[in-house]
């Protein structure tokens, strides 16, 4: 057993593994949702994005197998790698050990993983084929003739072998490009996997084909139908394009008029940068602060700054290059067209017989809107990327203001956001292809009415929430508060916080357990007493146990007694009962509580009793915190988050409750 | 007329680096230490034992408090979290610990303005709490008793 060997065997362990947990990671996810707690429900984005990865990997390491970076890259990759160990020695130096393991593993990752197929050419034109294909017509109605045309850039001579998705499989020789034909006699979804092999060079791709199942219409009428058919299957390989805008992540272009606009940009943000270099290093000259220590800090944002002003676009193109790569693997899955057909064709036919089958032109319209919504989302998603990085160096001078560093971040996870949901969409589409294509007609039309959401509202909620974890992960959002390396990570790490919601509806043990409390009402001339449920409880126990109560009022002739009495808000006489001592005439009405009343009140106690809970958590949560950060300074703290506490407390309502 | 004393934007402070190195209540008990490791201030360290009483009465102008000892008017701004404090100091719970005032203000900021991003968000809000405690003591707003 070779080196090689044993390698592709720990890789195959690694690359199971990876899905195995990504399941599991998905699993936790699910049931942090249903258990509402908060630290599990952090790991169904991370499973969805690490399924997606995963799907993409094979795709992705044949292609970075086979391309040579241009040097930019490969100097980029080097200065990466090296930074990390720079960064990596220094923190080990200052005694952070374990930020200093990470960076040298990423340094391994960077400069190691990535940049190895970078610089082995040798495994390029020893091993690889690059291989593209494409059918024609992709979709249609069985009996379906499709042409596969292949094409293998740079080999000479080869043999293609097609497994054809149905069973058949084909074999030929041929130059670097071939085209076969082959029929699908039976509806259904078939994926076409190509392998080339050419010495001892191998490649392969795949693409998809759907065949439909063809409608049972009688003489002549069919003719007719095929004849209509044709012409929108036509048109549903046309409209395949457009729905590329739902998932592409574009490249920015070096050069041009956009890439102009971006230098002038650039340039007048380093006047600014500029500007706030000479203003930081004026104002800790003359601080009461440590000045050594505030131009360290100063100069580690600025050096941090100047970098990603110049590299932005480039690193940019870097990352929507790997997201392409990612939607490229998940696409072949989909396919948009015979969705959009369907879509198509029902709008057609809402305009065109809307007026006899009225149901027929609602459905039209809705289709016309969730389209036209699905849209619009998917242009502004496109204009918000090329925006944000071409106003991205203005942005990055406006992180180091603490005024506008908020501005600064909600602008990078808005762009990263709807940067990263390309790779959701197209995951998305891919599966609801597969979906549409098992349903039939009801499933093709619940799913073009939900496009919008599924193709771009989720996953733009899904990029939105990716990129504040990747920037939570990766520290742009959060400053890490400085921790006493002597005191490590303090067991109350593992501190159980209660969650509000628990508490809500039940009787909790740490809120005030519900009681019953008997209050004696004194109004003039009446004697109320009143036995009513205070504290947390379930809300249909607190209806069925509604308070109850008497009103008595004493009169020495009686006459006074037949006026109506006193009742309290929310209850309601249920009966009455009449005592005569002497002259005295003592009357008694039995009260009770209404259900809306109860209901109301019920609510809320257990929003108190709620309230209470998640102050308790809140407290506890700090404790935990001073037990963990033992070195941190208030000043420290709250300077570092000064722009996010602003904004948080300009959201909060303001009530007269002094 | 009387002179008015203004209560300051304790976050103003902070970030104009104004913030003194000590802040003590009117008696001369050290409260609070900005630039030293938090859990040196005592109000923070004696957060579970030291209650706290309302010293003050309202005026017309909503803004414009008089300290009942003393007869003193200070100008507190219009501000959420201080509001909340004194309020709950003063209508619904006196001789509330100081961990149950703070409590009570990051119990209605998380429930408007929704969770904390992380631990270091909420421990910069939390501390800035204190720090806004700590000065309406100062200033004898509120009256710490120590158990």
């Amino acid at each position: 057993m070779d080196v090689y060997t044993i390698i592709n065997d720990l890789l195959d362990y690694a690359y199971w593994g990876a899905l195995i947990f990504s399941i599991a990671a998905i699993f936790a996810g699910i049931l942090g949702v249903a258990l509402g707690n908060q630290r599990l429900r952090k790991f169904l984005i991370s499973g969805i994005l690490a399924i997606i990865i995963w799907a993409a990997i094979p795709t992705l390491a044949s292609n970075l197998l086979k391309t040579q970076a241009p040097s930019s890259v490969e100097f980029f990759v080097i200065a990466l790698g090296a930074f990390a160990f720079i960064y990596g020695v220094y923190n080990f130096a200052a005694g952070n050990y374990s930020k200093a393991a990470w960076l040298a593993v990423a340094g391994i990752i960077v400069v190691g993983v990535f940049s190895l197929p970078f610089f082995n050419t040798s495994y390029n034109t020893s091993y690889q084929v690059t291989v593209t294909a494409s059918v024609n017509p992709q979709i249609g109605f069985a009996p379906l003739t499709t042409t596969l045309t292949i094409n293998a850039p740079g080999v000479n001579s080869a043999t293609y072998c097609i497994n054809w998705g149905d069973g058949s499989t084909s074999t030929i020789s041929g130059g670097s490009s071939v085209t076969v034909s082959h029929t699908y006699n039976n509806a259904g979804g078939y994926g076409v996997i190509i392998t080339v092999k050419s010495g001892n060079s191998t490649g392969e791709t795949f693409v998809a084909v759907n065949v439909l199942s063809p409608p049972n219409i009688p003489w002549p009428f069919n003719a007719i139908v095929e004849g209509i058919e044709s012409g929108l299957l036509g048109i549903a390989n046309f409209l395949n394009a457009p729905f590329d805008f739902f998932w592409t992540v574009p490249q920015f272009p070096t050069s041009g008029q956009l890439w102009n606009l971006y230098e002038i940009i650039l340039s007048v943000s380093f006047g600014a940068f500029g500007l706030f270099v000479v203003l930081n290093v004026f104002s800790n000259a003359v601080s009461d602060e440590d000045v050594g220590a505030a131009l360290v800090k100063g100069f580690k944002e600025v050096v941090l700054v100047a970098l990603a002003m110049l590299v932005v676009p480039y690193l940019y193109n870097i990352i929507a290059s790997f997201l392409d790569q990612v939607v490229d693997a998940l696409i072949p899955f989909a396919n948009p067209g015979a969705l959009l057909l369907g879509a198509v064709t029902i709008i057609g036919a809402g305009f065109g017989a809307g007026y006899f089958v009225p149901e027929l032109a609602d459905l039209g319209a809705a289709l016309s809107i969730a389209l036209l919504i699905a849209t619009a989302l998917s242009i502004i998603r496109m204009i918000v990327i090329y925006a944000g990085i071409l106003l991205s160096p203005v942005f990055l001078v406006f992180s180091l203001f603490p005024a506008t560093k908020g501005i600064s971040r909600v602008a990078l996870e808005l762009t990263m956001g709807f940067i990263l949901a390309g790779p959701f969409s197209a995951a998305i589409f891919a599966v609801l292809s597969i979906m549409a294509g098992q349903w039939g007609l009801a499933g093709n039309l619940g799913l073009e009415v939900a496009s919008p959401f599924l193709l771009q509202v989720i996953p733009d909620l899904l990029g939105f929430g990716a990129a504040k974890g990747l920037m939570g992960g990766f520290g742009i959002t959060a400053p890490k508060v400085r921790q006493n390396s002597s005191t490590g990570q303090g067991s109350s790490e593992n501190q159980k916080v209660t969650t509000v919601p628990g508490s809500i509806g039940r009787t909790s043990s740490s809120a005030d357990t519900q009681q019953s409390q008997v209050v004696t009402v004194p109004v003039r001339g009446h004697e109320v007493k009143l036995n009513q449920q205070y504290g947390p409880m379930g809300i249909i126990g607190r209806v069925r146990n509604r308070g109850t109560g008497t009103v008595t009022r004493e009169d020495i002739a009686g006459d006074d007694l037949e006026r109506k009495p006193y009742v309290p808000r929310g209850y309601k006489i249920t009966g009455e009962k009449d005592e005569v001592a002497g002259l005295v005439h003592r009357r008694e009405w039995q009260i009770k509580e209404t259900r809306l009343h109860a209901l109301g009140s019920g609510l809320k106690e257990n929003y108190k009793a709620a309230a209470k809970e998640l102050g308790k958590s809140l407290s506890v949560r700090f404790d935990a915190l001073m037990e963990k950060y033992t070195g941190v300074k208030p000043i420290e703290a709250i300077r570092r988050e000064v722009g996010d506490m602003k904004l948080r407390r300009a959201n909060k309502t303001h009530k007269k409750t002094r | 007329m009387e002179q008015i004393i203004e209560f300051p934007d304790v976050l103003e402070l902070v970030e104009k680096r104004e913030l003194p190195r000590e802040i003590y209540a009117p008696d001369g008990t050290l409260l609070f230490l900005p630039y030293e490791p938090a859990i040196e201030s005592p109000l923070i360290a004696n957060r579970k034992k030291w209650r706290l009483f309302a010293n003050y009465s309202l005026t017309d102008d909503y803004e414009v408090v008089r300290i009942n000892t003393t007869g003193q008017l200070i100008r507190i701004k219009e501000d959420p979290d201080i509001d909340e404090m004194m309020g709950y100091v003063r209508k619904e719970h006196p001789g509330a610990t100081v961990e149950e005032v703070i409590s009570f203000a990051l119990e209605s900021t998380v429930e408007q303005t929704g969770e904390f991003k992380d631990d270091d968000e909420f421990g910069a809000y939390a501390l800035t709490l204190y720090l806004m405690l700590a000065y309406l003591i100062h200033y004898g707003v509120l009256i710490l008793v120590k158990d």
